[in-house]
């Protein structure tokens, strides 16, 4: 299995890839990462992962609008989701609408991961 | 109805104290009424703001001493403090920032949407948002440090 973690700071990334372990998902998956969503849009097209974990607010290509633009090519899209501190029920919508499949608030806890997450791996 | 008036110092210091559990899991106590807020004075600090804009318009800062930050950088990248550097304490700060941002803003009127955030360091470093004033101000202290989350209101443009 593979995850990429899009996210703009790595502290968040290291934290997140640390509490998918703490939660017991997907061990053994591959873990890729992005800083934005440009450069997750192309590691997506190239290596295909099976899950994306996203924040929604990034420089230079936004969370949501990679999945937009995931979800207007035609292709199936990975699985996706947030893991942002805004969660409004407006963000969730336009998520919902582009193909989101779940949102994980900022701060977390593994068992906020093993929720949302649930059945992956 | 003012919607500052709902947002009372306690639900920062919930929001704070959850954040800071959670990410770092370190405890923190509430220190308002103590005099002053400076953390650390004389020495390395830095200072974290986002800003919201929308329905209702200002910021969250974030104001903690080296010591601290170097301790929160230090357990969210998983490193021994001596290793962390500067690049790795604005990160860790900036987090933090937004994530007291944010879940603050879900407070506020909606729409509103958050900044991304912006790190400052220096010696006693001072941040001054032209025309927002400070509406709430409280002051933490965790593991000996103190530390302080302002949240600002733009008055004029």
């Amino acid at each position: 299995m593979k995850i990429l973690i899009v996210e703009d700071s790595k502290a968040m990334r290291i934290i997140i890839q640390r509490t998918l372990r703490q939660a017991g998902i997907a061990p053994g998956a591959t873990v890729a990462e992005a800083e934005n969503g440009v450069e997750a849009l192309a590691a997506i097209r190239s290596t295909r992962p099976d899950l994306v974990l996203s924040d929604w607010n990034m420089p230079d290509m936004t969370g949501i609008e990679l999945l937009e633009e995931l979800s207007r090519g035609g292709e199936r899209p990975p699985r996706f989701g947030f893991v942002t501190t805004e969660s409004t029920p407006e963000m969730r919508q336009r998520a919902i609408a582009s193909g989101a499949s779940f949102f994980i608030t900022k701060p977390f806890t593994p068992a906020s991961f093993a929720q949302a997450l649930v059945p992956v791996g | 109805m003012d919607p500052l008036k709902e947002l009372l110092n306690e639900e920062i210091v919930g929001i704070t104290r959850v954040i800071w559990r959670s990410v770092l899991n370190l405890g923190l106590q509430n220190e308002e009424g103590a005099p002053g807020h400076q953390p650390a004075s004389g020495g390395l600090a830095f200072i974290g703001s986002v800003q919201i804009c929308g329905a209702w318009e200002g910021s969250v800062v974030l104001h903690a001493g080296g010591v601290l930050v170097r301790r929160a950088a230090s357990i969210m990248f998983g490193m021994e403090e001596p290793a962390v550097g500067s690049d790795q304490m604005v990160d860790a700060l900036g987090e933090l920032t937004n994530m007291v941002g944010g879940n603050l803003k879900a407070l506020l009127p909606a729409p509103c949407k958050l900044s991304l955030p912006t790190v400052a360091q220096g010696i006693e470093p001072k941040l001054t948002i032209l025309g927002n004033q400070v509406v709430r101000h409280v002051d933490f202290s965790s593991e000996g440090h103190r530390f302080a989350v302002s949240l600002l209101k733009r008055t004029r443009a």
